[in-house]
């Protein structure tokens, strides 16, 4: 939340024009294409126009990220209207955090189960209650430990992202199937890899 | 044509050039698969950046396209290119000038204060007298036509660039017309301390090192205390006088004055420096210069990028972006790699109108300023999926690496389309100098105790010899395997490579860690990057003489002239172009038990915010102060102090049952603010809790002395008493399992 979104709610009118804003609009005006105030309803897979699932396409969330980028960073509005520029400002910025969210596959999971009601933490901290789980990443921070060369670090590290994989995917498949328990488990263990690959990395 | 400034590793073969940037061949283990590319920088087919520059003998001159229109002006230097004293020829200003007011004779700090009352006056005059004194720019969109300039103020050389007549162009900067120039403050005039001395910019003042009479690296002292490690071994070896008693304050640097040593400050040499550069733009350009884009090392702290922007408001400038050095190599790159690629296209006969979404490049000169901009933007429209595919292959990742004499920068930019993104960015505060005294310090240490060598020379001039032969035979060390030094007791006999390895392994070392961190940041393996950038300035700033007509690094200079271009919406410059940089280092706040809880995280792009919840750690608190910092570490002393927000008075409540809302927001341009605010919880209070504080907003750094003290200040007025902590908001989700 940025002093600009206070100052100028979003409104269903276009602040330029005064047409009505369409169900669809987020950035521009369907009317005039001036920019609007950020959306503070649309949801980070609405606001970069892709499926909201946990299986994206990363690519594509960079392609539509960047072409946001294009056309709402505040380096584009230099020349235009104050009001613009703090909608550029606070759309620029949303988008950012758009971004950010989705192309990590732990943020993505945590915020599609915040999208359903169910609060998983920030990533940064879990609960865990699953002795099996404890004991393998007690292991696994062990063998990190002892890890003397490059090379052992390496072959953690991959197979840490291949841990992260399988989790994605099991994650994927419950909240497909409406297992939110079951998701929100599997986050748990998305949150593992994720801080254990963060202490291989800070060790490579 | 500049000469190339990226090494190609097929290009050198028995690794003599890898050598000279001494990486390469660290680097290689690491980055196995990556070639190590290079493109003719620019290249000759490249249209966008033609520059107007005709190499002679000696020296640049320009050629005949060097015209400026109505307001062009020769360029008149005056001998010594003085700030001071005299007044300068050949500048059509109307506006009072500035340097006037320095009464020759004055003392630093007297003109540094003159300088800095008349900033009002200053700015006044900009805006006032811009009209009538500019015949080209009549109205409100003078400023459009009149970018910003792009400044490298480098550790060890200056550049300006500008965006002129539809291309990026160097600024030369002094009489001789070299578009580089050492960032070096001098005293000149007579040597004994008679009135009528002047200040001395560039060249001039590079004259005067080894008296002591001129300061240099000023921007490795900026923001930087005197407790810094760093700063304590590389000070001794230089030739004006430094202090650093080692108690957390500034350091004092002065330069000699006849027999005394007149104190200034590191800000100041900048301001004087930039006040210089800004100068030179004007003749350039014509016509008043009052903005710039400034690069910064990827290790600045925003303390010291608050310093470089107070300097250059002391010189008149206002400072629109601060482009860390990897991202102003890769917008360039960016911009340049787009050009190719629609010359590309243009040759193989394909329409460029076939590339839908963010084709609105309409190419330099060809006029309608303004139209297509309008319709590239105002749509929600993405391009078909043939283009994603496109652009998709085009991505590139390219690992900047800079080692310049003062600190070293490495960034991984993706490049994709004329857009250039910010993936990762590492830092640190060593450079080229650093690897030279690391030598010299051996040198002085006596081999088997390990003590300094009982013969080794204290005074400052042998001290500053020592150095500047270590430097030379270090850039020697790229050709061969040994180096003869000059007979001198203080010497050896020769320099080997292996022993100036071995001095600067730990160096070596942290060169590989911000490379491999860099990596890991952005989430790519070595093979994911597709290209290399190589650029530094520390090998070059070797020899003592003039040399002229040759440029290095100038990427860093045009990539914040293109981004003042770009950011100030100046026609002409295609719109497809666009800089995305990240944060260089979190920032947070401390929290109970002294630790560092982040808000924002490296690396994440702006302009961007972000709020987090913190809540009292005692009953009926009557006050929460939150001390915001910037940093790596866990522990928030060893973090960087930013200021801090004294949030009262706190409503009655139990600890833990106020909400603090601390929200930190950078914008496009890279500042940073902080609001704090308070809410309570619903729910049934005994006592009514009373009126919250209002919400605050404040601009971050907001002390303008870090220096470690206001921490311990803060710890001793106010112990634990206006500590915070995270709010805790249960995950639903735990919350649920339990039941
Ligand atoms: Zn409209």
């Amino acid at each position: 939340m940025s002093i600009h979104q206070v100052e100028s709610q979003h409104s269903a009118e276009c602040w330029s024009c005064g047409s009505a804003h369409g169900d669809d609009t987020l950035f521009f005006c369907n009317q005039c294409g001036a920019i609007q105030a950020a959306s503070d309803t649309a949801d980070y897979f609405q606001l970069l126009g892709v499926e909201p699932t946990f299986m994206v396409n990363l690519p594509v969330i960079e392609g539509k990220y960047k072409a946001l980028q294009r056309k709402l960073h505040p380096d584009m509005y230099a020349t235009k209207q104050k009001v613009e520029q703090d909608f550029s400002a606070d759309q620029s910025s949303l988008v950012n955090k758009a971004y950010a969210t989705l192309v990590n596959p732990l943020s993505r999971a945590i915020y599609l189960l915040r999208l359903r009601g169910i609060e998983a933490g920030d990533g940064e901290e879990g609960t865990m209650s699953d002795f099996e789980l404890l004991s393998e990443v007690m292991e696994i921070r062990e063998a990190i430990e002892e890890a003397e060369d490059i090379g052992g670090l390496q072959k953690l590290h991959q197979e840490n992202a291949e841990k992260m994989r399988q989790s994605g995917a099991a994650f994927a498949a419950a909240l497909q199937a409406g297992e939110l328990q079951q998701a929100l488990e599997w986050v748990h263990r998305m949150t593992y890899w994720d801080r254990i690959d963060k202490e291989i990395t800070r060790k490579l | 044509m500049v000469r190339p400034i990226l090494y190609r590793l097929a290009d050198c073969p028995n690794s003599s050039l890898c050598r000279r940037l001494f990486l390469p061949p660290l680097l290689s283990p690491l980055l196995r698969d990556v070639p190590f590319v290079s493109s003719e920088f620019p290249t000759p087919s490249c249209a966008a950046f033609p520059l107007q520059f005709v190499r002679t003998d000696q020296q640049l001159s320009f050629s005949s396209s060097f015209r400026t229109g109505a307001s062009y002006q020769p360029l008149g230097f005056p001998q010594e290119s003085s700030l001071g004293g005299t007044k300068q020829p050949g500048v059509k200003s109307k506006k009072r000038d500035i340097s006037a007011q320095f009464a020759p004779g004055a003392s630093f700090p007297a003109q540094m204060a003159d300088l800095m009352e008349s900033e009002d006056f200053f700015h006044q005059a900009v805006t006032e007298e811009r009209r009538p004194g500019d015949p080209s720019g009549a109205k409100d969109d003078v400023s459009r036509l009149s970018p910003a300039i792009g400044i490298d103020l480098g550790t060890s050389y200056s550049r300006v660039a500008v965006w002129h007549e539809g291309e990026i162009k160097l600024v030369p900067l002094d009489e001789n017309n070299n578009t580089e120039i050492p960032s070096c403050v001098g005293l000149g005039g007579s040597p004994d301390d008679s009135p009528g001395e002047n200040i001395l910019i560039g060249w001039p003042a590079f004259q005067l090192l080894p008296q002591g009479r001129a300061i240099h690296r000023a921007r490795r002292i900026v923001g930087r205390v005197d407790t810094d490690e760093s700063l304590q071994l590389g000070a001794r070896f230089w030739p004006f006088l430094v202090q650093l008693p080692g108690i957390g304050i500034r350091p004092v640097i002065a330069l000699k004055k006849g027999d005394r040593w007149e104190s200034v400050n590191a800000e100041e040499v900048l301001a004087l420096q930039l006040h210089y550069l800004r100068r030179a733009a004007e003749r350039f350009l014509g016509r008043d210069v009052s903005d710039a884009v400034l690069t910064s090392p990827a290790a600045f702290t925003r303390f010291q990028c608050g310093r470089l922007a107070a300097a250059a408001a002391a010189a008149g400038l206002r400072v629109r972006r601060i482009v860390a050095e990897p991202n102003a190599v890769g917008l360039l790159y960016a911009a340049q790699e787009k050009q190719r690629e629609s010359a590309r296209r243009k040759g193989t006969g394909r329409s460029e109108a076939a590339g839908g979404a963010g084709k609105s490049d309409r190419g330099k000169g060809t006029g309608a300023p303004g139209e297509q901009k309008e319709s590239g933007r105002g749509k929600e429209t993405e391009g078909p999926k043939s283009d994603e595919k496109e652009s998709e292959d085009k991505e590139k990742n390219v690992l900047v690496f800079h080692l310049g004499s003062g600190y070293c920068s490495v960034g991984i930019v993706c490049i994709d389309d004329g857009v250039s993104q910010s993936r990762a960015i590492a830092g640190a505060a060593f450079g080229t100098d650093d690897f030279v005294n690391n030598l010299v310090a051996r040198a002085l240490t006596d081999p088997r105790t390990r003590a300094p060598a009982p013969d080794a020379p204290t005074d400052r001039k042998t001290l500053f010899w020592l150095w500047q032969t270590y430097r030379e035979a270090m850039v020697q060390l790229s050709e061969s395997e040994f180096v003869d030094l000059p007979e001198d007791p203080a010497l050896g006999k020769t320099l080997s490579r292996a022993e100036f390895e071995e001095s600067n392994e730990g160096l070596f070392r942290a060169c590989v860690d911000m490379v491999t961190r860099c990596l890991a940041d952005a989430r790519l393996k070595p093979r994911e990057v597709q290209e290399v950038h190589l650029l530094g300035g520390g090998v070059r700033i070797n020899k003592l003489e003039v040399r002229k007509g040759r440029e290095y690094d100038d990427e860093l200079v045009k990539g914040a002239a293109l981004e003042a271009a770009i950011a100030g919406g100046v026609p002409g410059v295609d719109t497809g172009l666009l800089l995305l940089q990240g944060i260089n280092h979190p920032l947070g706040i401390k929290v109970e038990g002294d630790v560092f809880q982040p808000i924002l995280s490296r690396n994440a792009l702006i302009p961007t915010s972000r709020e987090l919840i913190f809540t009292t750690i005692k009953d009926n608190q009557e006050q929460a102060i939150i001390q915001f910092y910037e940093g790596e570490q866990p522990v928030v002393e060893q973090n960087v102090f930013l200021g801090c927000l004294q949030v009262a008075p706190l409503p009655r409540a139990r600890a833990g049952f106020p909400k603090i809302i601390v929200c930190l927001d950078v914008d496009a341009g890279d500042a940073l603010r902080a609001h704090a605010r308070v809410e309570m919880p619903p729910g049934d209070y005994e006592d009514p809790p009373g009126p919250l504080p209002e919400p605050l907003v404040v601009k971050l750094p907001s002390v303008d002395v870090g220096h470690g003290w206001c921490k311990e200040a803060l710890r001793i007025k106010y112990g634990t008493s206006a500590d915070v902590r995270l709010y805790e908001t249960a995950p639903t989700g735990v919350r649920k399992k339990d039941a």
